[in-house]
């Protein structure tokens, strides 16, 4: 029993994935447990956690720097192939 | 930054401005213009992945790439980092100016180079923020494949941008 609670408490591999699901507040109990225990010693993990939730942060930049963007213009080509896709459709 | 290819992108921007020139009708003014032909656009993207199938034996494809991808980062006897690519303290803080183009690329880079089932589901979380019942349904997957989907990502994309970013590239 105690084997089986180190291998799984001491495991960084479990223990990333189980601060993922945390982010999304899909952790159990037992599994929070589990996890705050891992981190209290884990130097690594607690850094995975710290630049997980600075990742998560990023993709919120990017995604609006995406939306803000001033659109790309396209080709001439393309209006085209799209002016005759829409003519088809309105005859 | 979603499909990795211009060609592919315009041909999906296309067909969603046709798209929405058919439903103009259905525009109810509730949301801006934009939002509502980025919405249009994002479904578009999501038909262009069911399309091309990429998903598909997903639980397979984790399977058989498990040693693979834990060789890279995790002992295999207990799941301790491996000390080359464990995580290491990132210098810059979190409010420094990330929004450079630079860093765009970067990330860009970081995510066209892990393998393309985890792009669909890795950028509905990290650029969307969608939910992971949402995803798991629009892509057909288990809850636990995309848990393991969202974990090998995090950890590749989290190595990627310390390697390339955070690392000590810029003393160097």
């Amino acid at each position: 029993m105690m084997y089986l609670f180190k291998r799984t408490v001491f495991n960084c591999k479990q223990a990333t994935l189980l601060s993922l699901k945390k982010e999304e507040g899909k952790l159990s109990f037992i599994e929070s447990l589990k996890l705050s225990y891992h981190l209290f010693y884990c130097k690594p993990c607690q850094e995975f956690v710290k630049q997980s939730d600075l990742i998560n942060r990023i993709g919120k930049d990017v995604n609006q720097t995406l939306f803000n963007r001033p659109p790309f213009l396209l080709s001439e080509e393309r209006k085209l192939r799209m002016q005759q896709e829409l003519d088809l459709l309105s005859r | 930054m979603k499909v990795g290819n211009k060609e592919i992108a315009e041909d999906i921007v296309q067909d969603a401005f046709v798209s929405a020139i058919k439903a103009k009708a259905t525009f109810n003014g509730e949301s801006s213009e934009k939002t509502w032909l980025v919405t249009i656009l994002k479904n578009k993207i999501i038909d262009y992945y069911r399309k091309k199938d990429v998903l598909k034996q997903s639980t397979q494809y984790i399977a058989e790439t498990e040693d693979d991808f834990s060789k890279h980062f995790f002992e295999k006897s207990n799941g301790h980092w491996l000390t080359n690519t464990a995580p290491k303290f990132w210098t810059e803080s979190a409010d420094f100016v990330l929004t450079t183009d630079e860093f765009n690329k970067i990330v860009h880079s970081c995510i066209q180079k892990m393998p393309s089932k985890f792009i669909p589901v890795f950028t509905a979380k990290f650029l969307d923020e969608e939910d992971s019942e949402t995803i798991c349904k629009v892509h057909g997957i288990s809850s636990s494949n995309y848990w393991v989907i969202i974990h090998r990502a995090k950890v590749l994309i989290r190595s990627c941008l310390e390697q390339n970013w955070f690392g000590d590239h810029k003393s160097r």
